[in-house]
């Protein structure tokens, strides 16, 4: 695997080549999505307008359809792309096994239920993020105080993780249903997410969020290629074990608590972020960066897909992201046994 | 509430023979109210006013001034009230049915030649905005606070009124709210007085129904319907109490409550009424314990079949006016309690 | 033996008392008048004979089944996590009655078994294939299940999209996916009856055919054992067995992954013993979540698949920390 050498006084890195392409490329495709996304559109927005929004001209539709319309939601979307993508990869990496992703392993469940309940227990929208981030942390101390005995061993993770997941699901549609939400958009939001009619609140939310822990997670990152080796290797370089993994599953969290407190449980963007990106560049987890521009992509294409049907057929973009990314899954899949083969 | 019982009290003082009030529901109310939606209409550009109407809503409030000339209805039976107020919208939310434009049979008259957009789905603000309307309706739409700001950027919106949770605005207060919007509030009102004038009339028509329980459901997943709903809010307009025991098992918001198949008797009402969406036979058929049920014994029931159903959810001055002629009859023959009296389908 | 004789005792006498219970009080001397001295005017007669019957008749049923092909898909697949839930049956079958429903215009239980089953088939199938299945290895279990999770989620997304578009859809579904035996009708029972008996004899074939199987594909083909044809009779008595009892009772989770394991350690190897095993511990298990859905809440009923998610959960936990190897 040929690396790339960057040293200079104080310090020194090697990466990869193959990684720093597909993160150029994810890069380059992800800003030409979020150009066709402020572009173009339903709503005809070309390059002047986006100037006259800009200078302050803009006619008041414009401005609303770029300003609060476009732009939160572009930003909503790339940040719970980034913070689910970023949330699958660590856990997928401590548990070494792709199956163990939040969404997969009940975080996204347990910061949607929790959500769900503080809305129809209070009736107050603000208190959705702290309602959020309890589920979630709520349902990741349950899931740990369940296999904390047996050493936290993969396995035992993903199937008790599989279980809280379905017994969580089942607890929200008893409360939505005694919630009488009439609306399938309510429902919707909560069962699978959505990113329309997001508003500049939503962005701050989840950027807020990323701000904080990305920085943390990418300095934690090292700790966590250490914790992909076998135990004692890890102990013998000076990394806690058990320290190591309360904070990489801390970071989970709270990312998916902010993601879903933001746009509701998307399915599927942190499960296939990280098998994705590990397809893509085949370098050794954890890819952090990678994984996320990965969540980010799935996301954003999810939405454009969702804004490019036919002007009055609306469908909430959380339906997309579980229609991209289980195909995508699937070749991966395929791709990577039938390299094993060979 | 009280407005229509005063009604009713007062109409009663003057004594009927009975011919007089048969000649009255059958012939004359159906007839005048057909000529009076003519009328009106006819009336339209004399009763419009100009100055800038304020419209207070659950989100605060909204400025419209002028006639809005392109109106789009995102609530899912807003373009019932329009059309029924002579208003064609530019476009409207589908809701369900195999109807033209999704317009229903009952207001298909009032519609003519238009071609409406159809929106099916959710709210998509861009949408709207490409069709350039003067007024936004969604009193019965499901829109979040979000959408209702980035639509109140586009045009005046109507959410629900204050205090009103998504589906629970009564079609008084939509009927009121959309005639100030389109500047038509002598016309709305004058709907509005009309239509509670027939229910105060066949409540003065029919005393033995007064006080009477009733229940509206639906027979797929025995769901009851509540005073909060438009379908409870109707069987109290006539007179009845809707089902006791399914006020008591519901919560203050709830709008439909399901019961076991096994225990019926919070439907077991005065007047039963089920509400079909398709295939009404077979629906009822599967209800087991139905024909156990004193209703069903008595002939209290009264199966609306999808168009009426359709009425009744819709729950418009139009459709109104076209369930009371057809359940009226009907609710007669099936309260006397006489099971030998054809319920008319 | 013992034990699978007392299984089945408390299956029976589950539902007989499940008889007895309900939200309709009905005293025991009335639930015995109405087999002695039925009268068909009496409503208590009616709830005992027709409705009560019917549903205790399908939660054994539905138990069974789902627990005869979870056993049969984790023995197939070599895959402890093998549930026809997790590895996205349910989700096709569920899919496929909502696509009934709105594009075909159906409404009765007896026509809504087709689409379920074509659902559950197709789904079987690309969980199977894409799974690995088709290779010389066989099935990779891991691979298997995050198969059948996409596939899941896919057809998820699927299924909401259409009742998204078809409102009153909606309201139907929002119940029926909590998944419960409450509604099922007796003609509805009838009508799916000669698929699930078909199902479970498909399953008992290939129960049979698939004991050698244990000892590796290799050895068993050896042993004269026809693979690929135990693989497809398993494969087609699964996709009856799950999509009748999807299209009857909704999709319910757990009951395919849990009865296994629980049956397993008294299996002793034998795949025989294990599909007998599931059979009538499904039978209780989806019985006590009928009754105890029933019992709850006063006056109204819970579904049984809301009951079987809240408890397997917890017992899917018990399992795990039973459980000493890695399971994945």
């Amino acid at each position: 695997m040929s690396t790339l050498t960057l040293r200079n006084a104080a310090f020194s890195a090697r990466v990869p080549r193959r990684l720093l392409v597909v993160n150029a490329v994810l890069l380059a495709v992800l800003f030409a999505v979020l150009a066709t996304g402020l572009l173009g559109g339903t709503f005809p927005i070309g390059m002047l307008d986006l100037m006259a929004v800009l200078s302050g001209t803009a006619d008041p539709v414009t401005q609303m359809v770029v300003v609060e319309n476009r732009l939160p939601r572009l930003l909503t979307a790339l940040g719970v792309g980034l913070a689910f993508g970023m949330a699958g990869e660590m856990l997928q990496t401590l548990l070494r096994n792709p199956l163990a992703s939040p969404d997969v392993i009940g975080f996204s469940a347990g910061a949607g239920l929790g959500a769900v309940m503080t809305v129809a227990l209070t009736g107050v929208s603000g208190l959705v993020l702290p309602g959020a981030l309890a589920g979630g942390a709520l349902t990741a101390t349950l899931l740990l105080a369940l296999v904390w005995n047996k050493g936290m061993s993969p396995g035992a993770i993903v199937l008790v993780g599989i279980g809280l997941t379905v017994t969580l699901g089942v607890v929200t549609d008893l409360m939505i249903v005694r919630l009488d939400a009439n609306d399938v958009g309510e429902l919707v939001k909560w069962i699978m997410g959505s990113l329309s009619a997001r508003s500049w609140e939503d962005t701050v939310l989840v950027w807020a969020g990323l701000a904080v822990v990305a920085p943390l997670a990418a300095w934690h990152q090292f700790a966590l290629a250490r914790l992909t080796m076998a135990d004692e290797v890890a102990t013998s370089l000076g990394q806690s074990l058990v320290q190591g993994r309360l904070i990489t599953i801390v970071f989970a969290v709270v990312l998916v608590g902010f993601g879903v407190a933001a746009a509701g449980p998307l399915p599927f963007v942190a499960f296939v972020a990280g098998p994705i990106a590990h397809g893509l560049s085949r370098a050794p987890r954890p890819t952090l960066l990678t994984a996320a521009l990965v969540g980010a992509l799935v996301t954003l294409l999810a939405d454009r897909i969702a804004q490019a049907l036919p002007g009055f057929f609306v469908l909430p973009a959380g339906i997309f992201t579980a229609l991209i990314g289980a195909p995508v899954l699937i070749w991966v899949l395929i791709a990577q046994s039938r390299r094993r083969r060979r | 509430m009280a407005n229509l019982q005063k009604a009713g009290h007062s109409v009663g003082r003057s004594p009927r023979c009975a011919l007089a009030i048969y000649f009255d529901i059958w012939i004359i109310k159906p007839v005048l109210t057909r000529l009076f939606c003519f009328l009106s209409c006819l009336c339209l550009p004399a009763m419009v006013s100009a100055e800038p109407r304020l419209l207070t809503h659950r989100y605060g409030q909204t400025e419209v001034s002028g006639t809005p000339e392109r109106v789009v209805s995102l609530s899912f039976i807003g373009h019932d009230f329009l059309l029924g107020l002579g208003v064609m919208p530019v476009a409207l939310r589908y809701w369900y049915g195999d109807h033209p434009f999704g317009v229903w049979p009952w207001a298909q008259h009032a519609l003519g030649d238009a071609e409406p957009q159809v929106i099916t789905g959710g709210i998509d603000v861009e949408a709207v905005a490409l069709l350039q309307p003067d007024l936004i309706v969604g009193q019965w739409s499901g829109m979040t606070e979000t959408e209702y700001r980035l639509l109140s950027r586009i045009a005046p919106t109507l959410p629900p009124p204050e205090g009103q949770s998504d589906y629970s605005a009564s079609w008084q207060q939509m009927t009121r709210q959309i005639g100030r919007a389109m500047g038509l509030e002598a016309q709305a009102e004058a709907q509005i007085a009309q239509i509670e004038a027939r229910f105060a009339a066949i409540q003065t028509a029919h005393p033995d129904w007064q006080g009477k329980t009733a229940a509206a459901v639906w027979p797929d997943q025995i769901g009851a319907y509540t005073t909060v709903d438009l379908r409870g809010q109707f069987l109290e307009q006539l007179g009845f109490v809707n089902a006791p025991e399914v006020e008591a098992l519901a919560g203050p918001r709830t709008y439909n409550i399901r019961l076991s198949q096994e225990d019926l008797t919070p439907i077991d009402t005065d007047l039963l009424l089920w509400l079909t969406v398709n295939d009404p036979a077979a629906a009822l058929a599967r209800i087991r314990l139905r024909p156990s049920m004193r209703a069903f014994v008595q002939g209290r029931e009264v199966v609306a079949d999808p168009e009426l159903t359709a009425a009744l959810s819709h729950s418009s001055p139009l459709s109104l006016s076209y369930a009371l002629d057809r359940l009226e009859p009907m609710i007669a023959a099936a309260v006397d309690g006489d099971p030998t009296t054809e319920v008319p389908q | 033996m013992m034990r699978a004789m007392t299984l089945v005792v408390v299956a029976c006498g589950l539902a007989a008392l499940s008889l007895g219970l309900g939200v309709r009080d009905v005293p025991l001397a009335t639930v015995v008048e109405a087999w002695t001295a039925y009268n068909p005017d009496n409503p208590d007669h009616i709830v005992v004979r027709d409705l009560r019957m019917a549903r205790a008749v399908a939660a054994l049923l539905g138990g069974a089944a789902l627990g005869l092909a979870g056993a049969l898909m984790q023995v197939m697949t070599r895959n402890p996590l093998a549930d026809p839930g997790i590895l996205g049956i349910n989700s096709g079958a569920a899919f496929g009655v909502v696509m009934g429903i709105w594009v075909l215009g159906l409404s009765a239980a007896g026509a809504l078994v087709l689409p379920a089953l074509v659902g559950a088939g197709i789904t079987a199938v690309l969980v199977l294939v894409l799974g690995g299945g088709a290779g010389r290895d066989g099935p990779d279990p891991v691979r298997m299940v995050l198969v059948g999770a996409a596939l899941s989620a896919l057809f998820l997304s699927l299924t909401w999209a259409l009742l998204i578009l078809s409102r009153q859809s909606l309201d139907i579904y929002r119940y029926w996916v909590l998944g419960g035996f409450g509604q099922v009708d007796p003609s509805n029972l009838w009508a799916v009856m000669p698929l699930l008996l078909a199902g479970f004899g498909a399953a008992f074939v290939a129960a049979f055919m698939l004991n050698p199987l244990a000892l590796g594909d290799d050895t068993a083909r050896a042993l004269g054992v026809r693979v690929g044809l135990a693989r497809f009779i398993s494969l087609v008595g699964t996709v009856l067995l799950c999509g009748t009892t999807v299209s009857l009772a909704g999709p319910i989770a757990f009951i395919g992954l849990i009865v296994p394991h629980l049956v397993r350690p008294f299996a002793r190897g034998d795949v025989r013993r294990l599909a007998f095993g599931s059979v009538v511990l499904g039978a209780a298990l989806a019985m006590t979540a009928d009754v105890l859905g029933r019992l709850i809440l006063p006056g109204q009923e819970i579904e049984a698949g809301a009951i079987m998610a809240l408890i397997g959960g917890p017992a899917l936990i018990v399992l795990v920390q039973r459980q000493r190897e890695a399971l994945v």
